[in-house]
């Protein structure tokens, strides 16, 4: 099986919505500013929880905020 | 002018070399000077300098991309490796002496105890000083999954330290042993194995940080 590459638009979508800030989508979802920095930078790949949070705190569905592409 | 950053790097080097001294200077006077006195006072000096600091200018000391649960792994780093170079000085100093003493209080060098007794505090002091501001969540699930990657390197480093002892008791000379086994030699190898097994876990938290962000 293939790994896979998980993506996001975390910051695409934060700041479609104005002035949302890390901090405030951090407060939203009950983890520091630090983990909301490395996720936007594809530094890390959440729990399905953190997912489904950030997905509602940005006002979207779960598929629309992450991605993900089998690494040839 | 120094940025905060810089002038927290300097004290921080300066209240090393000064620790340094206090720890391993000459027993005798340089220039008149008791290097040790002068290296305790300047060292506990710079201690209270670093956390008056990490009290009032915190945000600017540390990188923003650290979280809270970081900035802690980096500064218990720090004092669990100065605690495991005074339990070794102070292995060391058995070793020289011709007779272990059997009470703490007849030991030449308790000042040691003293020095590891204040590290433990001034720990306890920072961690709670690093958390003042930091926001409703001091760590998350980021936090915790390096954290149990740390600890099982720690694990790991105790299990390793176990099994030398156990081969240093199965395979050591009687006489050997006999130092090895007298009460404050064991308490002491005791106490450096777990601040040990602390170090390595917040050096391997430190370092998975770091790793993150590449």
């Amino acid at each position: 099986m293939n790994d896979i590459v998980i993506r996001n638009q975390i910051r695409a979508l934060r700041l479609a919505r104005g002035s949302f800030t890390q901090e405030q989508l951090a407060a939203a979802c009950g983890v520091t500013r630090q983990t909301i920095i490395a996720l936007e930078a594809g530094k890390y790949s959440p729990s399905l929880e953190l997912g489904f949070k950030l997905a509602l705190a940005l006002g979207t569905t779960l598929d629309a905020v992450f991605q993900y592409e089998e690494k040839k | 002018m120094w940025t905060v950053r810089r002038q927290w790097q300097a004290l921080i080097a300066l209240a090393l070399v000064a620790c340094m001294a206090n720890l391993f200077g000459p027993a005798e006077r340089w220039l008149g000077v008791d290097i040790g006195a002068t290296g305790a006072s300047v060292f506990y000096l710079g201690l209270a300098g670093l956390l008056v600091m990490m009290a009032l200018k915190g945000s600017e000391i540390f990188p923003e991309a650290w979280s809270l649960a970081e900035r802690r792994a980096w500064v218990g780093m720090g004092f669990t490796a100065l605690i495991v170079v005074a339990t070794g000085k102070f292995l060391w100093f058995f070793s020289h002496l011709g007779v272990v003493p059997t009470r703490l209080y007849d030991v030449p060098a308790r000042n040691l105890v003293s020095f590891i007794i204040v590290m433990g505090i001034a720990w306890g002091i920072a961690a709670r000083v690093l958390g003042r501001g930091a926001g409703p969540v001091e760590h998350d699930e980021r936090d915790l999954r390096l954290r149990f990657q740390a600890d099982r390197a720690g694990d790991l480093a105790l299990s390793l330290a176990v099994v030398a002892s156990v081969v240093l008791l199965a395979t050591a000379a009687a006489s050997s042993l006999a130092w090895w086994l007298q009460p404050l030699v064991l308490a002491n190898v005791l106490l450096a194995v777990l601040i040990a097994k602390l170090f390595i876990e917040h050096a391997a938290l430190v370092a998975l940080y770091a790793r993150a962000r590449r």
